[in-house]
Protein backbone atom coordinates (compact mmCIF):
# COMPACT_ATOMS: atom_id res chain seq x y z
CA UNK A 1 0.00 0.00 0.00
CA UNK A 2 1.35 3.37 -1.04
CA UNK A 3 0.46 5.79 1.72
CA UNK A 4 0.22 9.42 0.69
CA UNK A 5 -1.06 10.75 4.00
CA UNK A 6 -0.11 9.30 7.38
CA UNK A 7 -1.55 10.77 10.54
CA UNK A 8 -0.27 9.42 13.85
CA UNK A 9 -1.64 10.22 17.30
CA UNK A 10 -2.67 13.69 16.19
CA UNK A 11 -4.17 16.04 18.77
CA UNK A 12 -5.18 19.67 18.56
CA UNK A 13 -6.97 22.10 20.84
CA UNK A 14 -8.25 25.62 20.16
CA UNK A 15 -8.59 26.17 23.90
CA UNK A 16 -6.33 24.70 26.54
CA UNK A 17 -7.83 21.50 27.91
CA UNK A 18 -10.55 20.99 25.30
CA UNK A 19 -9.39 18.74 22.51
CA UNK A 20 -10.93 19.41 19.11
CA UNK A 21 -8.85 16.58 17.66
CA UNK A 22 -8.18 13.85 20.16
CA UNK A 23 -5.34 11.47 19.42
CA UNK A 24 -6.38 10.28 15.96
CA UNK A 25 -4.43 8.08 13.56
CA UNK A 26 -5.24 7.16 9.98
CA UNK A 27 -3.58 6.49 6.63
CA UNK A 28 -4.79 7.48 3.19
CA UNK A 29 -3.71 5.42 0.19
CA UNK A 30 -2.51 7.21 -2.91
CA UNK A 31 -5.20 7.60 -5.56
CA UNK A 32 -8.15 6.81 -3.31
CA UNK A 33 -11.30 8.79 -2.69
CA UNK A 34 -11.97 9.15 1.01
CA UNK A 35 -14.92 10.93 2.58
CA UNK A 36 -14.90 12.27 6.12
CA UNK A 37 -18.34 12.34 7.73
CA UNK A 38 -19.36 13.86 11.03
CA UNK A 39 -21.73 16.51 12.27
CA UNK A 40 -20.80 20.19 12.56
CA UNK A 41 -18.24 20.63 15.30
CA UNK A 42 -16.92 17.06 15.05
CA UNK A 43 -13.49 18.33 13.98
CA UNK A 44 -13.67 17.59 10.25
CA UNK A 45 -12.50 20.97 9.02
CA UNK A 46 -9.84 21.16 11.72
CA UNK A 47 -8.24 18.02 10.28
CA UNK A 48 -7.98 19.58 6.84
CA UNK A 49 -6.43 22.74 8.29
CA UNK A 50 -3.92 20.67 10.25
CA UNK A 51 -2.95 18.71 7.13
CA UNK A 52 -2.29 21.98 5.32
CA UNK A 53 -0.36 23.37 8.26
CA UNK A 54 -2.86 26.21 8.60
CA UNK A 55 -3.22 25.23 12.25
CA UNK A 56 -0.41 24.01 14.43
CA UNK A 57 -0.88 20.57 15.95
CA UNK A 58 -0.51 20.04 19.69
CA UNK A 59 1.03 16.62 19.34
CA UNK A 60 1.41 13.76 16.89
CA UNK A 61 2.74 13.40 13.36
CA UNK A 62 1.49 14.35 9.93
CA UNK A 63 3.37 12.86 6.99
CA UNK A 64 2.35 13.87 3.47
CA UNK A 65 3.99 12.14 0.51
CA UNK A 66 6.70 10.84 2.81
CA UNK A 67 7.50 14.29 4.20
CA UNK A 68 7.00 14.97 7.88
CA UNK A 69 5.08 18.24 8.30
CA UNK A 70 7.23 20.73 10.23
CA UNK A 71 7.82 24.45 10.04
CA UNK A 72 10.68 23.82 7.61
CA UNK A 73 8.75 21.52 5.28
CA UNK A 74 5.54 23.55 5.31
CA UNK A 75 5.75 24.81 1.74
CA UNK A 76 6.83 21.42 0.44
CA UNK A 77 3.81 19.77 2.06
CA UNK A 78 1.44 22.52 0.95
CA UNK A 79 2.55 22.22 -2.67
CA UNK A 80 1.15 18.69 -2.68
CA UNK A 81 -2.27 19.64 -1.38
CA UNK A 82 -4.96 21.85 -2.85
CA UNK A 83 -7.84 22.76 -0.59
CA UNK A 84 -11.24 24.02 -1.67
CA UNK A 85 -13.21 25.67 1.11
CA UNK A 86 -16.93 25.90 1.51
CA UNK A 87 -17.14 29.64 1.03
CA UNK A 88 -15.33 30.75 -2.14
CA UNK A 89 -15.53 34.44 -1.22
CA UNK A 90 -12.65 33.98 1.15
CA UNK A 91 -10.27 32.60 -1.46
CA UNK A 92 -10.20 35.17 -4.26
CA UNK A 93 -7.17 37.29 -5.03
CA UNK A 94 -7.15 38.23 -8.72
CA UNK A 95 -9.14 41.07 -10.28
CA UNK A 96 -10.39 38.79 -13.04
CA UNK A 97 -10.99 35.07 -13.23
CA UNK A 98 -7.89 34.78 -15.44
CA UNK A 99 -5.73 36.65 -12.90
CA UNK A 100 -7.07 34.59 -10.09
CA UNK A 101 -6.10 31.30 -11.71
CA UNK A 102 -2.77 32.84 -12.75
CA UNK A 103 -1.94 33.90 -9.19
CA UNK A 104 -1.28 30.37 -8.04
CA UNK A 105 0.68 29.55 -11.17
CA UNK A 106 2.91 32.60 -10.66
CA UNK A 107 3.55 31.44 -7.13
CA UNK A 108 4.87 28.11 -8.35
CA UNK A 109 6.98 30.00 -10.94
CA UNK A 110 5.34 28.58 -14.04
CA UNK A 111 6.76 29.71 -17.38
CA UNK A 112 4.41 32.57 -18.42
CA UNK A 113 4.31 31.16 -21.97
CA UNK A 114 2.69 27.99 -20.70
CA UNK A 115 0.34 29.74 -18.35
CA UNK A 116 -2.35 30.72 -20.84
CA UNK A 117 -2.88 27.14 -21.96
CA UNK A 118 -3.13 25.88 -18.41
CA UNK A 119 -5.61 28.62 -17.51
CA UNK A 120 -7.72 27.74 -20.57
CA UNK A 121 -7.59 24.04 -19.83
CA UNK A 122 -8.89 24.33 -16.28
CA UNK A 123 -11.30 27.20 -16.87
CA UNK A 124 -12.90 25.06 -19.56
CA UNK A 125 -12.92 22.00 -17.28
CA UNK A 126 -15.09 23.82 -14.77
CA UNK A 127 -17.13 25.43 -17.54
CA UNK A 128 -15.97 28.99 -16.88
CA UNK A 129 -14.14 29.72 -20.13
CA UNK A 130 -16.61 32.47 -21.04
CA UNK A 131 -15.91 34.27 -17.79
CA UNK A 132 -12.11 34.60 -17.93
CA UNK A 133 -12.24 38.39 -18.01
CA UNK A 134 -15.00 38.76 -15.44
CA UNK A 135 -14.49 39.98 -11.91
CA UNK A 136 -14.68 37.03 -9.49
CA UNK A 137 -16.60 39.07 -6.91
CA UNK A 138 -19.42 39.63 -9.39
CA UNK A 139 -19.96 35.95 -10.11
CA UNK A 140 -22.66 33.87 -8.47
CA UNK A 141 -21.72 31.56 -5.61
CA UNK A 142 -21.58 28.48 -7.79
CA UNK A 143 -19.48 30.19 -10.44
CA UNK A 144 -17.07 31.47 -7.80
CA UNK A 145 -16.56 28.00 -6.44
CA UNK A 146 -15.86 26.68 -9.91
CA UNK A 147 -13.15 29.32 -10.37
CA UNK A 148 -11.64 28.44 -7.00
CA UNK A 149 -11.51 24.79 -8.00
CA UNK A 150 -9.96 25.65 -11.37
CA UNK A 151 -7.26 27.66 -9.59
CA UNK A 152 -6.36 24.73 -7.41
CA UNK A 153 -6.47 22.14 -10.18
CA UNK A 154 -4.18 24.29 -12.29
CA UNK A 155 -1.47 23.84 -9.65
CA UNK A 156 -1.73 20.06 -10.15
CA UNK A 157 -1.44 19.03 -6.54
CA UNK A 158 -1.43 15.28 -5.86
CA UNK A 159 -4.06 15.60 -3.12
CA UNK A 160 -7.24 17.64 -3.23
CA UNK A 161 -9.14 18.33 -0.04
CA UNK A 162 -12.73 19.40 -0.55
CA UNK A 163 -14.07 21.03 2.59
CA UNK A 164 -17.81 20.92 1.86
CA UNK A 165 -16.81 22.49 -1.42
CA UNK A 166 -20.03 21.79 -3.27
CA UNK A 167 -22.46 22.58 -0.49
CA UNK A 168 -23.18 26.04 -1.89
CA UNK A 169 -23.49 24.97 -5.53
CA UNK A 170 -26.70 24.39 -7.36
CA UNK A 171 -27.37 20.84 -8.61
CA UNK A 172 -25.86 21.53 -12.01
CA UNK A 173 -22.69 22.99 -10.49
CA UNK A 174 -22.55 20.18 -7.97
CA UNK A 175 -22.74 17.54 -10.69
CA UNK A 176 -20.07 19.23 -12.78
CA UNK A 177 -17.69 19.49 -9.85
CA UNK A 178 -18.38 15.94 -8.69
CA UNK A 179 -17.79 14.64 -12.20
CA UNK A 180 -14.58 16.66 -12.47
CA UNK A 181 -13.29 15.48 -9.11
CA UNK A 182 -14.04 11.85 -9.85
CA UNK A 183 -12.35 12.16 -13.25
CA UNK A 184 -9.23 13.58 -11.57
CA UNK A 185 -9.38 10.73 -9.10
CA UNK A 186 -9.79 7.98 -11.69
CA UNK A 187 -7.77 9.26 -14.64
CA UNK A 188 -5.10 11.36 -13.01
CA UNK A 189 -4.75 9.21 -9.91
CA UNK A 190 -5.30 12.18 -7.65
CA UNK A 191 -6.01 11.47 -4.01
CA UNK A 192 -9.29 13.00 -2.89
CA UNK A 193 -10.23 13.76 0.68
CA UNK A 194 -13.76 15.07 0.81
CA UNK A 195 -15.30 16.52 3.95
CA UNK A 196 -18.99 16.22 3.36
CA UNK A 197 -22.45 15.75 4.78
CA UNK A 198 -23.55 13.91 1.68
CA UNK A 199 -24.08 10.30 2.66
CA UNK A 200 -24.69 9.34 -0.98
CA UNK A 201 -21.28 10.73 -1.95
CA UNK A 202 -19.76 8.72 0.88
CA UNK A 203 -21.56 5.58 -0.34
CA UNK A 204 -19.78 5.95 -3.68
CA UNK A 205 -16.31 6.68 -2.29
CA UNK A 206 -13.48 4.19 -1.61
CA UNK A 207 -13.16 4.80 2.12
CA UNK A 208 -15.18 6.53 4.81
CA UNK A 209 -13.90 8.06 8.04
CA UNK A 210 -16.52 8.76 10.71
CA UNK A 211 -15.59 11.50 13.12
CA UNK A 212 -17.24 12.46 16.41
CA UNK A 213 -15.96 14.82 19.11
CA UNK A 214 -12.53 14.84 17.53
CA UNK A 215 -12.17 11.05 17.55
CA UNK A 216 -12.35 8.53 14.74
CA UNK A 217 -15.36 6.33 15.37
CA UNK A 218 -14.98 4.17 12.28
CA UNK A 219 -12.79 3.97 9.18
CA UNK A 220 -13.30 1.53 6.36
CA UNK A 221 -15.03 0.74 3.09
CA UNK A 222 -18.50 2.28 2.69
CA UNK A 223 -20.19 -1.13 2.76
CA UNK A 224 -18.66 -1.78 6.17
CA UNK A 225 -19.12 1.66 7.72
CA UNK A 226 -22.41 2.84 6.23
CA UNK A 227 -24.45 -0.24 7.05
CA UNK A 228 -24.12 0.32 10.79
CA UNK A 229 -27.42 2.09 11.18
CA UNK A 230 -27.31 2.57 14.94
CA UNK A 231 -23.87 4.08 14.83
CA UNK A 232 -24.89 6.52 12.09
CA UNK A 233 -28.03 7.50 13.99
CA UNK A 234 -26.06 8.06 17.18
CA UNK A 235 -23.89 10.50 15.27
CA UNK A 236 -26.98 12.25 13.81
CA UNK A 237 -25.93 11.23 10.30
CA UNK A 238 -28.23 10.24 7.48
CA UNK A 239 -28.74 6.61 6.57
CA UNK A 240 -28.04 5.81 2.89
CA UNK A 241 -31.33 5.76 0.99
CA UNK A 242 -30.70 2.34 -0.60
CA UNK A 243 -29.99 0.85 2.81
CA UNK A 244 -33.31 2.14 4.19
CA UNK A 245 -35.19 0.65 1.23
CA UNK A 246 -33.44 -2.73 1.40
CA UNK A 247 -34.00 -2.95 5.18
CA UNK A 248 -37.67 -2.06 4.71
CA UNK A 249 -38.12 -4.76 2.08
CA UNK A 250 -36.42 -7.33 4.33
CA UNK A 251 -38.92 -6.49 7.06
CA UNK A 252 -41.70 -7.22 4.58
CA UNK A 253 -40.21 -10.66 4.10
CA UNK A 254 -38.26 -10.16 0.90
CA UNK A 255 -34.98 -11.93 0.59
CA UNK A 256 -32.75 -9.14 -0.49
CA UNK A 257 -29.30 -8.22 0.76
CA UNK A 258 -28.35 -4.82 2.16
CA UNK A 259 -27.43 -2.17 -0.37
CA UNK A 260 -25.88 1.24 0.02
CA UNK A 261 -25.64 2.00 -3.70
CA UNK A 262 -28.92 3.14 -5.21
CA UNK A 263 -27.85 2.05 -8.68
CA UNK A 264 -27.18 -1.51 -7.55
CA UNK A 265 -30.46 -1.67 -5.64
CA UNK A 266 -32.42 -0.46 -8.68
CA UNK A 267 -30.73 -3.15 -10.80
CA UNK A 268 -31.57 -5.84 -8.25
CA UNK A 269 -35.21 -4.77 -7.92
CA UNK A 270 -35.65 -4.63 -11.68
CA UNK A 271 -34.15 -8.09 -11.98
CA UNK A 272 -36.62 -9.44 -9.37
CA UNK A 273 -39.48 -7.62 -11.10
CA UNK A 274 -38.71 -9.03 -14.53
CA UNK A 275 -38.47 -12.58 -13.13
CA UNK A 276 -42.01 -12.63 -11.79
CA UNK B 1 -52.79 37.64 -1.15
CA UNK B 2 -49.71 38.14 0.90
CA UNK B 3 -47.34 39.02 -1.93
CA UNK B 4 -48.22 40.09 -5.46
CA UNK B 5 -45.88 40.92 -8.33
CA UNK B 6 -47.31 42.54 -11.47
CA UNK B 7 -45.15 42.65 -14.60
CA UNK B 8 -42.04 43.26 -12.53
CA UNK B 9 -38.80 43.98 -14.37
CA UNK B 10 -35.44 44.42 -12.79
CA UNK B 11 -32.39 45.65 -14.65
CA UNK B 12 -29.12 46.03 -12.77
CA UNK B 13 -26.93 49.02 -13.76
CA UNK B 14 -29.48 50.11 -16.35
CA UNK B 15 -28.19 52.22 -19.24
CA UNK B 16 -24.59 51.25 -18.62
CA UNK B 17 -22.45 48.73 -20.49
CA UNK B 18 -22.87 46.42 -17.46
CA UNK B 19 -26.64 46.42 -17.63
CA UNK B 20 -28.14 43.05 -16.68
CA UNK B 21 -31.79 42.14 -17.08
CA UNK B 22 -32.41 39.97 -14.01
CA UNK B 23 -36.22 39.87 -13.80
CA UNK B 24 -38.37 39.78 -16.92
CA UNK B 25 -42.08 40.40 -16.58
CA UNK B 26 -42.61 38.58 -13.31
CA UNK B 27 -46.24 37.99 -12.32
CA UNK B 28 -46.71 36.24 -9.02
CA UNK B 29 -49.27 35.70 -6.27
CA UNK B 30 -48.17 34.13 -3.03
CA UNK B 31 -50.97 33.27 -0.66
CA UNK B 32 -50.85 34.15 2.99
CA UNK B 33 -49.86 31.31 5.32
CA UNK B 34 -48.29 29.09 2.65
CA UNK B 35 -44.83 27.66 2.78
CA UNK B 36 -43.46 28.27 -0.70
CA UNK B 37 -40.18 27.09 -2.17
CA UNK B 38 -38.34 29.23 -4.67
CA UNK B 39 -36.14 27.11 -6.92
CA UNK B 40 -34.10 27.53 -10.06
CA UNK B 41 -30.41 27.32 -10.71
CA UNK B 42 -27.74 29.86 -10.00
CA UNK B 43 -28.34 33.09 -11.87
CA UNK B 44 -32.04 32.44 -12.48
CA UNK B 45 -33.13 35.53 -10.52
CA UNK B 46 -34.15 34.02 -7.17
CA UNK B 47 -32.11 36.39 -5.02
CA UNK B 48 -33.17 39.42 -7.06
CA UNK B 49 -36.79 38.39 -6.65
CA UNK B 50 -36.69 38.06 -2.87
CA UNK B 51 -34.89 41.35 -2.44
CA UNK B 52 -37.94 43.04 -3.96
CA UNK B 53 -40.06 41.58 -1.18
CA UNK B 54 -38.69 44.01 1.38
CA UNK B 55 -37.66 46.77 -0.99
CA UNK B 56 -33.94 46.19 -0.80
CA UNK B 57 -34.32 46.41 -4.56
CA UNK B 58 -36.95 48.44 -6.32
CA UNK B 59 -38.49 47.20 -9.56
CA UNK B 60 -37.28 48.88 -12.77
CA UNK B 61 -40.89 48.57 -13.93
CA UNK B 62 -44.07 46.96 -12.64
CA UNK B 63 -45.64 46.70 -9.18
CA UNK B 64 -44.86 44.78 -6.03
CA UNK B 65 -47.56 44.52 -3.36
CA UNK B 66 -46.57 43.28 0.06
CA UNK B 67 -49.94 42.93 1.75
CA UNK B 68 -51.22 46.54 1.69
CA UNK B 69 -47.92 48.18 0.80
CA UNK B 70 -47.18 49.11 -2.80
CA UNK B 71 -43.69 49.34 -4.25
CA UNK B 72 -43.02 50.56 -7.79
CA UNK B 73 -40.04 52.06 -9.59
CA UNK B 74 -41.07 55.57 -8.61
CA UNK B 75 -43.30 55.00 -5.58
CA UNK B 76 -41.03 53.87 -2.87
CA UNK B 77 -43.07 53.63 0.33
CA UNK B 78 -42.52 56.77 2.38
CA UNK B 79 -41.13 54.85 5.21
CA UNK B 80 -39.62 51.43 4.76
CA UNK B 81 -39.98 50.55 8.42
CA UNK B 82 -43.50 49.07 8.26
CA UNK B 83 -42.47 46.99 5.24
CA UNK B 84 -39.24 45.77 6.77
CA UNK B 85 -41.17 44.80 9.89
CA UNK B 86 -43.70 42.90 7.79
CA UNK B 87 -41.21 41.00 5.67
CA UNK B 88 -38.11 39.61 7.36
CA UNK B 89 -35.36 38.58 4.98
CA UNK B 90 -32.67 36.14 6.09
CA UNK B 91 -29.72 36.18 3.71
CA UNK B 92 -27.41 33.31 2.90
CA UNK B 93 -24.92 32.83 5.70
CA UNK B 94 -26.66 35.30 8.01
CA UNK B 95 -24.10 34.50 10.70
CA UNK B 96 -21.71 36.88 8.93
CA UNK B 97 -24.00 39.73 9.90
CA UNK B 98 -23.72 39.28 13.65
CA UNK B 99 -21.92 42.24 15.16
CA UNK B 100 -22.85 42.91 18.77
CA UNK B 101 -20.93 42.07 21.94
CA UNK B 102 -23.60 39.79 23.31
CA UNK B 103 -26.27 37.66 21.75
CA UNK B 104 -28.93 39.61 23.64
CA UNK B 105 -27.75 42.92 22.18
CA UNK B 106 -27.62 41.41 18.72
CA UNK B 107 -31.17 40.11 18.87
CA UNK B 108 -32.73 43.27 20.33
CA UNK B 109 -30.98 45.56 17.85
CA UNK B 110 -33.74 45.07 15.25
CA UNK B 111 -36.78 45.43 17.53
CA UNK B 112 -35.26 48.52 19.21
CA UNK B 113 -34.84 50.10 15.79
CA UNK B 114 -38.54 49.57 15.26
CA UNK B 115 -39.24 51.56 18.42
CA UNK B 116 -39.99 48.69 20.79
CA UNK B 117 -38.88 49.50 24.34
CA UNK B 118 -35.94 47.63 25.75
CA UNK B 119 -37.84 45.50 28.28
CA UNK B 120 -40.23 44.21 25.66
CA UNK B 121 -37.35 43.60 23.28
CA UNK B 122 -35.54 41.57 25.93
CA UNK B 123 -38.65 39.46 26.54
CA UNK B 124 -38.89 38.94 22.79
CA UNK B 125 -35.21 37.96 22.63
CA UNK B 126 -35.75 35.27 25.27
CA UNK B 127 -38.75 33.94 23.38
CA UNK B 128 -37.09 33.77 19.96
CA UNK B 129 -33.87 32.33 21.32
CA UNK B 130 -35.92 29.46 22.72
CA UNK B 131 -37.66 29.09 19.38
CA UNK B 132 -34.33 28.57 17.61
CA UNK B 133 -33.34 25.97 20.19
CA UNK B 134 -30.92 27.90 22.41
CA UNK B 135 -31.51 28.50 26.13
CA UNK B 136 -31.31 31.77 28.04
CA UNK B 137 -27.78 31.10 29.20
CA UNK B 138 -26.68 32.16 25.72
CA UNK B 139 -28.03 35.71 26.08
CA UNK B 140 -24.90 37.11 27.66
CA UNK B 141 -22.44 35.16 25.52
CA UNK B 142 -20.59 36.67 22.60
CA UNK B 143 -22.05 35.52 19.28
CA UNK B 144 -18.51 35.02 18.02
CA UNK B 145 -17.83 32.21 20.48
CA UNK B 146 -20.51 30.01 18.96
CA UNK B 147 -20.24 27.30 16.33
CA UNK B 148 -21.35 28.09 12.77
CA UNK B 149 -24.75 26.44 13.20
CA UNK B 150 -25.42 28.20 16.51
CA UNK B 151 -24.42 31.57 15.02
CA UNK B 152 -26.91 31.03 12.26
CA UNK B 153 -29.65 30.32 14.81
CA UNK B 154 -28.85 33.57 16.60
CA UNK B 155 -28.95 35.51 13.32
CA UNK B 156 -32.33 34.01 12.49
CA UNK B 157 -33.54 34.80 16.02
CA UNK B 158 -32.64 38.43 15.29
CA UNK B 159 -35.09 38.43 12.37
CA UNK B 160 -37.78 36.53 14.28
CA UNK B 161 -37.54 39.11 17.07
CA UNK B 162 -39.12 41.62 14.70
CA UNK B 163 -42.09 39.28 14.48
CA UNK B 164 -42.49 39.52 10.69
CA UNK B 165 -45.64 38.24 8.97
CA UNK B 166 -43.56 37.04 6.05
CA UNK B 167 -40.30 35.21 6.56
CA UNK B 168 -38.02 34.96 3.53
CA UNK B 169 -35.04 32.64 3.77
CA UNK B 170 -32.23 32.41 1.25
CA UNK B 171 -30.79 28.90 1.48
CA UNK B 172 -31.01 28.79 5.26
CA UNK B 173 -29.58 25.30 5.65
CA UNK B 174 -26.52 25.63 3.40
CA UNK B 175 -23.52 24.24 5.22
CA UNK B 176 -25.44 22.76 8.13
CA UNK B 177 -25.16 19.08 8.91
CA UNK B 178 -28.22 16.94 8.14
CA UNK B 179 -29.42 17.01 11.75
CA UNK B 180 -28.97 20.80 11.99
CA UNK B 181 -30.77 21.29 8.68
CA UNK B 182 -33.70 19.16 9.85
CA UNK B 183 -34.04 21.12 13.09
CA UNK B 184 -33.90 24.41 11.19
CA UNK B 185 -36.61 23.33 8.73
CA UNK B 186 -38.81 22.03 11.52
CA UNK B 187 -38.48 25.46 13.10
CA UNK B 188 -39.63 27.19 9.89
CA UNK B 189 -42.50 24.74 9.54
CA UNK B 190 -43.56 25.54 13.10
CA UNK B 191 -43.39 29.26 12.37
CA UNK B 192 -45.41 28.65 9.21
CA UNK B 193 -48.05 26.78 11.21
CA UNK B 194 -48.61 29.87 13.36
CA UNK B 195 -50.04 31.48 10.21
CA UNK B 196 -46.95 33.19 8.86
CA UNK B 197 -46.01 33.13 5.20
CA UNK B 198 -42.66 31.43 4.62
CA UNK B 199 -40.63 31.65 1.43
CA UNK B 200 -37.67 29.36 1.17
CA UNK B 201 -34.97 29.57 -1.48
CA UNK B 202 -33.53 26.10 -1.78
CA UNK B 203 -31.50 23.86 -4.03
CA UNK B 204 -32.40 20.83 -1.96
CA UNK B 205 -35.39 19.17 -3.54
CA UNK B 206 -35.73 16.72 -0.66
CA UNK B 207 -36.43 19.70 1.59
CA UNK B 208 -38.88 21.15 -0.91
CA UNK B 209 -40.76 17.84 -1.14
CA UNK B 210 -40.92 17.29 2.59
CA UNK B 211 -41.64 20.79 3.90
CA UNK B 212 -43.22 23.04 1.29
CA UNK B 213 -46.76 23.45 -0.06
CA UNK B 214 -45.99 25.22 -3.31
CA UNK B 215 -43.05 25.77 -5.60
CA UNK B 216 -42.06 28.68 -7.79
CA UNK B 217 -39.60 27.77 -10.54
CA UNK B 218 -37.43 30.61 -11.79
CA UNK B 219 -35.58 30.33 -15.09
CA UNK B 220 -33.68 33.08 -16.87
CA UNK B 221 -35.36 35.84 -14.92
CA UNK B 222 -38.89 34.54 -15.41
CA UNK B 223 -41.34 32.64 -13.26
CA UNK B 224 -41.79 29.48 -15.29
CA UNK B 225 -44.07 27.62 -12.95
CA UNK B 226 -45.96 28.18 -9.74
CA UNK B 227 -47.56 24.89 -8.75
CA UNK B 228 -48.10 22.55 -5.83
CA UNK B 229 -45.15 20.41 -4.79
CA UNK B 230 -46.92 17.21 -5.89
CA UNK B 231 -47.57 18.57 -9.34
CA UNK B 232 -44.03 19.76 -9.83
CA UNK B 233 -42.31 16.50 -9.08
CA UNK B 234 -44.57 14.60 -11.48
CA UNK B 235 -42.90 16.52 -14.29
CA UNK B 236 -39.63 14.67 -14.23
CA UNK B 237 -38.55 15.47 -17.76
CA UNK B 238 -39.24 19.19 -17.30
CA UNK B 239 -37.13 19.26 -14.13
CA UNK B 240 -34.34 17.33 -15.77
CA UNK B 241 -34.33 19.78 -18.67
CA UNK B 242 -33.67 22.54 -16.12
CA UNK B 243 -30.98 20.43 -14.43
CA UNK B 244 -33.02 20.45 -11.25
CA UNK B 245 -32.44 17.32 -9.23
CA UNK B 246 -35.41 15.23 -8.28
CA UNK B 247 -35.87 14.47 -4.61
CA UNK B 248 -34.04 11.24 -3.87
CA UNK B 249 -37.27 9.24 -3.38
CA UNK B 250 -38.85 10.65 -6.56
CA UNK B 251 -35.73 9.93 -8.56
CA UNK B 252 -35.63 6.37 -7.22
CA UNK B 253 -39.28 5.82 -8.22
CA UNK B 254 -38.55 7.31 -11.64
CA UNK B 255 -35.67 4.87 -12.18
CA UNK B 256 -37.83 1.91 -11.18
CA UNK B 257 -40.74 3.06 -13.33
CA UNK B 258 -38.47 3.36 -16.34
CA UNK B 259 -37.72 -0.32 -15.86
CA UNK B 260 -41.22 -1.72 -15.70
CA UNK B 261 -42.52 -0.69 -12.28
CA UNK B 262 -45.71 1.38 -11.92
CA UNK B 263 -45.20 3.23 -8.66
CA UNK B 264 -47.06 6.46 -7.86
CA UNK B 265 -44.46 9.19 -8.47
CA UNK B 266 -45.95 11.48 -5.80
CA UNK B 267 -45.09 9.16 -2.91
CA UNK B 268 -43.15 11.08 -0.26
CA UNK B 269 -43.00 8.52 2.45
CA UNK B 270 -40.54 5.63 2.83
CA UNK B 271 -43.14 3.19 4.21
CA UNK B 272 -45.48 3.79 1.30
CA UNK B 273 -42.61 3.36 -1.12
CA UNK B 274 -41.64 0.02 0.39
CA UNK B 275 -45.27 -1.13 0.35
CA UNK B 276 -45.58 -0.20 -3.32
CA UNK B 277 -42.37 -1.96 -4.31
CA UNK B 278 -43.39 -4.98 -2.24
CA UNK B 279 -46.84 -4.96 -3.83
CA UNK B 280 -45.43 -5.00 -7.34
CA UNK B 281 -42.90 -7.72 -6.59
CA UNK B 282 -45.68 -9.88 -5.11
CA UNK B 283 -48.19 -9.38 -7.90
Amino acid sequence: MDKIIEVKNLSFEYEEGSKTIDNISFDIEKGTYTTILGHNGSGKSTISKLLMGLLEKKSGDIIVGGIQLTEETLSEVRSQIGIVFQNPDNQFIGATVRDDIAFGLENICMDPNLMDDVIYEYASKVNMLDFLDHEPTKLSGGQKQRVAIAGILAMSPSIIILDEATSMLDPRGKKEINALVSELNKNKNMTILSITHDIEEAANSDYVILLNHGKIVDHGKPKDVLMKQEQLEELSLDIPFAYKVSKGLQQKGFEIENYISREKLVNKLCQLHSKK
Amino acid sequence: MSITFKKVEHIYSEKTPFSYHALKGVDLNIEKGKMTALIGHTGSGKSTLIQHMNALLLPSAGEVHIEDILITATDKPESLKPLRKKAGLVFQFPEYQLFEETILKDIIFGPKNFGINEDEAIEMAKKVLKMVGLDESYLEKSPFDLSGGQKRRVAIAGILAMDPDILILDEPTAGLDPQGAKEMLNLFKKINQTGKTVILVSHDMDQVLEYCDEVIVMNKGKVEKHVSVDELFKETSYLMSLSIDLPIITSFIHELNQNGFHIDPTIKDMNKLIESIGGELNE
